[in-house]
C-alpha cells in the first residue's frame, strides 16, 4: 500500500521535473541549431541540415564580449553575496540576542522590506543611487545588500533563535568577546543557513537584469545585459547566439548549486524545525 | 587565593522583578558551596551574576579580593558547567576542551598536554575525536567538566549539572565531582534544587527561597538546627512533619500540647518560654517518630506502609495530619487500624506560627 503510494509520488515528481526542465532543454537544444531555424521550428531536434555545431557559441562570445561581462557579473555576485552573508548574519544575531525597542523595530523593518516590490521603488532608488554616487559596481553591491537583506536577516534570525544561548555564554566564559563569540562559535553553527542564503541570493543576483541595467547599464555590462545587446535594431535578434549565451550564463549557477546542494536541503529542514 | 565575597548583591530584572535580594556571604578559598532551593528562588541568577552573565543591580562581588562587577566573564578566571552542557556542537570533543586554551594563545603542545590530562581524569580519552552529538548524556557531561577543568580557573561554577542524567549516573557523577573538588583544591559553587545532592556534596549549603538566603550552614547544622520552618521542611527526605500545638510549663520541663496529648521536651529557650500558651508550629523528623517507646504514647490511624528493604516509611494519620515515620521494618498491622506511636520530644523543633522562626 505504502509502496504503491510512493511510486505514484515518484512518477508525479518525475513529471513535474520534466515540465520544469523542458524550457532549459529547449534552450540548450536550440543553441546548437543554425539561427535561422530556431524561430521557424523551435521544438525540433537539430538534424544534419539545421545543426550548427559551436558556431552560435563562437558568434555569441565575440558579439557580446562575454568574458568581460562574465567578470563583471562574477565580481558583483560574489561581492554582493559575500556582503549579504557577512552583514545579515551579524545583524540577525544582534537583533535576535539584544532585545530592545530598536532591535524589534529593525527586525520588522527587514521583514517589511521583503514585501516591497522592486518596481515600486525602482526609479527613486536609481535617482538616489545617482545622487549618492553609487552608480558603479561597488555601489551596486551596496544596493544588492539592501535588497537582499530582508529575506536573509529573516532566515538567519530564525536560525539564531534555535541556537541555545548557553553555547554563547560558554564561549564568553571560555574567553571570547562578542566578535569572537560570533565568528568562532555562532557563525560556524549557521553553516546550513549561510549556504541557503548564499544560493538564494546568488541565483537572484546573477540573473538580475533590471537593477544593473538601470544603475550601471551604460558603463558596465553584466551577462544578462550583454545578452540583451544581441537584439539588433528593428527587432532583429540573433537567436542562435542568444541561446548559446543563455546556456553559458546558466552553467556557473548550476555548478554552484550542485556543490552546495547537499547543504541547502539540510538548511531548509533546519530552518523549518527550529522556526 | 580565590575566595569570593558577595556584599548585599541584588538582582532586579528589567520587568522590576527582584530575583535575588541582598545576598551577602564570603566563600573561603577551596570550599565547596552548594546553593539550594525550590525552582525560581534565584539560585541560577546568583550564580550567573558571579559568572558575569548577568549584571549586578545592587551590591558588590569580589573574586580573590578583586571587584568584578564590571569585569567581563572571560576575565573573571572562572569556569562554568551548564545544565544543558552547552558544548559547541560543530567542534570535536578535543576542540571543545581546547577552545578556552586556544583563546589564551597557549602553545599547541601545552594545550595537547592539558587536554589529554583532563580527558584522562574524566575517562574520555577515547572520545576526543567525536562530535558532541555522537556522545551519551553522561559522556557529554564529562566533556563539559573537561572543558572547565583544563583551564585551572580560580572558581568553578555548576548550574544543576546532573539534572539531565538518570538516577544511577547522577549518584556516580556526584561522587566524581566531590572527588574532583578534593583533587583540584579549587573553590566550587554548585547550584541544585535537589536537597540530597546538596547534603551529600557541600561543605556548606546555602538555602534560598524567594531570592533571600534563608540559612547558610554546614549540612549537619541545617538538618539539626534549621533556622526556620522553610529550611526545616526543605532539608531532609522524607520531609519534616509539622503539627499545630502549644507549649506549656510542665512538672520538670516544658511540655508540647498537641490536641489533647502532651509530649514533654527538654528543648528550652527564652523565645520558646515567651510563646507559652500561644500557637506554635511543631516540627518532627520522621526518624524521631517511632513505634516503640515508653513516654507519652500517641494514637493514630495507620494509612500506608512503604518497605524500602533496609528501612520502612510508615504513614500515620494523627489529628487530621499525615505523619511520616521512619522505622526499621513494617508492622503486621493492617492499614486503617489504630496504631500507637511515640514522638521523641527532645528532638522536636518549635517554630513561630506566623514568621516560621525557630524558637528552640
Ligand atoms: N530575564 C529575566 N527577566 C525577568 N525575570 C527573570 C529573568 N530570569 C529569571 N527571572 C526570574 O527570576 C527568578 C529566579 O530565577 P532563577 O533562574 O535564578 O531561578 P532558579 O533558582 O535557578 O530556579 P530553577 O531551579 O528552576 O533553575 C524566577 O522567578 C524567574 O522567573
Ligand atoms: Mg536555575
Amino acid at each position: 500500500m505504502k509502496k504503491h503510494g510512493s511510486k505514484l509520488i515518484f512518477i508525479l515528481l518525475l513529471a513535474v521535473c520534466a515540465i520544469f526542465l523542458f524550457p532549459v532543454f529547449i534552450v540548450v537544444m536550440n543553441s546548437f541549431k543554425s539561427k535561422f531555424y530556431i524561430s521557424a521550428e523551435p521544438f525540433k531536434l537539430p538534424t544534419g541540415e539545421t545543426f550548427a555545431g559551436l558556431t552560435n557559441y563562437i558568434d555569441g562570445l565575440s558579439k557580446t564580449g562575454f568574458f568581460s561581462a562574465f567578470i563583471t557579473s562574477l565580481f558583483i555576485t560574489v561581492c554582493s553575496v559575500g556582503a549579504i552573508v557577512l552583514f545579515t548574519s551579524m545583524t540577525a544575531w544582534y537583533i535576535t540576542r539584544v532585545k530592545n525597542k530598536f532591535t524589534k523595530l529593525t527586525y520588522y523593518a527587514f521583514v517589511f522590506s521583503m514585501v516591497v516590490p522592486f518596481q515600486m521603488v525602482m526609479f527613486t532608488m536609481v535617482k538616489t543611487a545617482n545622487v549618492l554616487g553609487l552608480d558603479n559596481p561597488w555601489g551596486l553591491i551596496v544596493i544588492y545588500l539592501g535588497f537582499g537583506a530582508g529575506l536573509s536577516v529573516f532566515m538567519f534570525s530564525g536560525f539564531v533563535k534555535g541556537i541555545p544561548i548557553e553555547i554563547e555564554e560558554a564561549a564568553m566564559i571560555d574567553g571570547c568577546g562578542p566578535i569572537r563569540t560570533f565568528f568562532l562559535v555562532v557563525f560556524p553553527l549557521m553553516k546550513p543557513t549561510t549556504i541557503t542564503v548564499a544560493i538564494i541570493n546568488t541565483m537572484w543576483i546573477w540573473n538580475d537584469y533590471l537593477l544593473p541595467y538601470l544603475v550601471i547599464g551604460s558603463d558596465y555590462k553584466t551577462i544578462p545585459i550583454a545578452i540583451q545587446y544581441l537584439r539588433g535594431g528593428y527587432g532583429s535578434i540573433d537567436m542562435g547566439a542568444m541561446m548559446a549565451m543563455l546556456v553559458l550564463s546558466i552553467v556557473p549557477v548550476v555548478i554552484f548549486y550542485l556543490l552546495c546542494q547537499k547543504h541547502i536541503i539540510k538548511g531548509v529542514v533546519a530552518g523549518a524545525v527550529k522556526g | 587565593m580565590s575566595s569570593i565575597t558577595l556584599k548585599g548583591v541584588s538582582k532586579i530584572f528589567e520587568d522590576g522583578y527582584k530575583a535575588v535580594d541582598s545576598f551577602s556571604m564570603t566563600i573561603p578559598d577551596k570550599e565547596f558551596i552548594v546553593l539550594v532551593g525550590p525552582s525560581g528562588c534565584g539560585k541560577s541568577t546568583t550564580l550567573r551574576m558571579i559568572a558575569g552573565l548577568e549584571t549586578v543591580s545592587e551590591g558588590e562581588i569580589y573574586i580573590a579580593d578583586r571587584l568584578v562587577n564590571n569585569i567581563q566573564p572571560k576575565d573573571r578566571d572562572i569556569a562554568m558547567v551548564f545544565q544543558s552542557y552547552a558544548l559547541y556542537p560543530d567542534k570535536t570533543v578535543y576542540k571543545n576542551i581546547a577552545f578556552s586554551l586556544e583563546r589564551r594563545k597557549m602553545p599547541k603542545n601545552e594545550i595537547a598536554r592539558r587536554v589529554h590530562e583532563a580527558a584522562k581524569i574524566l575517562h574520555i580519552e577515547h572520545l576526543l575525536d567525536r562530535k558532541p552529538k555522537a556522545l551519551s548524556g553522561g559522556q557529554r557531561q564529562r566533556v563539559a567538566l573537561g572543558r572547565a577543568i583544563v583551564r585551572n580557573p580560580a572558581v568553578f561554577l555548576f548550574d544543576e549539572p546532573l539534572s539531565n542524567l538518570d538516577a544511577k549516573l547522577r549518584t556516580q557523577m556526584r561522587t566524581e565531582i566531590a572527588l574532583l573538588h578534593k583533587r583540584l583544591g579549587t573553590t566550587f559553587i554548585y547550584v541544585t534544587h535537589d536537597q540530597t545532592e546538596a547534603m551529600t556534596m557541600g561543605d556548606k549549603i546555602v538555602v534560598m527561597d524567594g531570592g533571600v538566603v534563608q540559612q547558610a550552614d554546614t549540612p549537619e547544622n541545617l538538618y539539626n538546627n534549621p533556622k526556620n520552618a522553610f529550611v526545616a521542611s526543605f532539608i531532609g527526605s522524607p520531609g519534616m512533619n509539622f503539627l499545630e500545638g502549644t507549649v506549656e510549663k510542665g512538672k520538670s520541663s516544658l511540655v508540647a500540647l498537641i490536641g489533647g496529648d502532651a509530649v514533654p521536651t527538654k528543648k528550652d529557650s527564652e523565645a520558646l518560654r515567651s510563646k507559652q500558651g500561644q500557637n506554635v508550629k511543631i516540627g518532627i523528623r520522621p526518624e524521631d517518630i517511632s513505634l516503640e517507646g515508653t513516654v507519652a504514647p500517641l494514637k493514630g490511624i495507620l494509612k500506608v506502609q512503604e518497605n524500602l528493604g533496609s528501612e520502612a516509611y510508615i504513614y500515620i494519620e494523627y489529628q487530621n495530619t499525615m505523619l511520616t515515620a521512619k522505622a526499621p521494618h513494617i508492622t503486621h498491622k493492617q492499614s486503617g487500624e489504630e496504631i500507637t506511636f511515640y514522638i521523641n520530644g527532645d528532638k522536636m523543633h518549635f517554630f513561630d506560627a506566623d514568621s516560621g522562626e525557630n524558637l528552640s
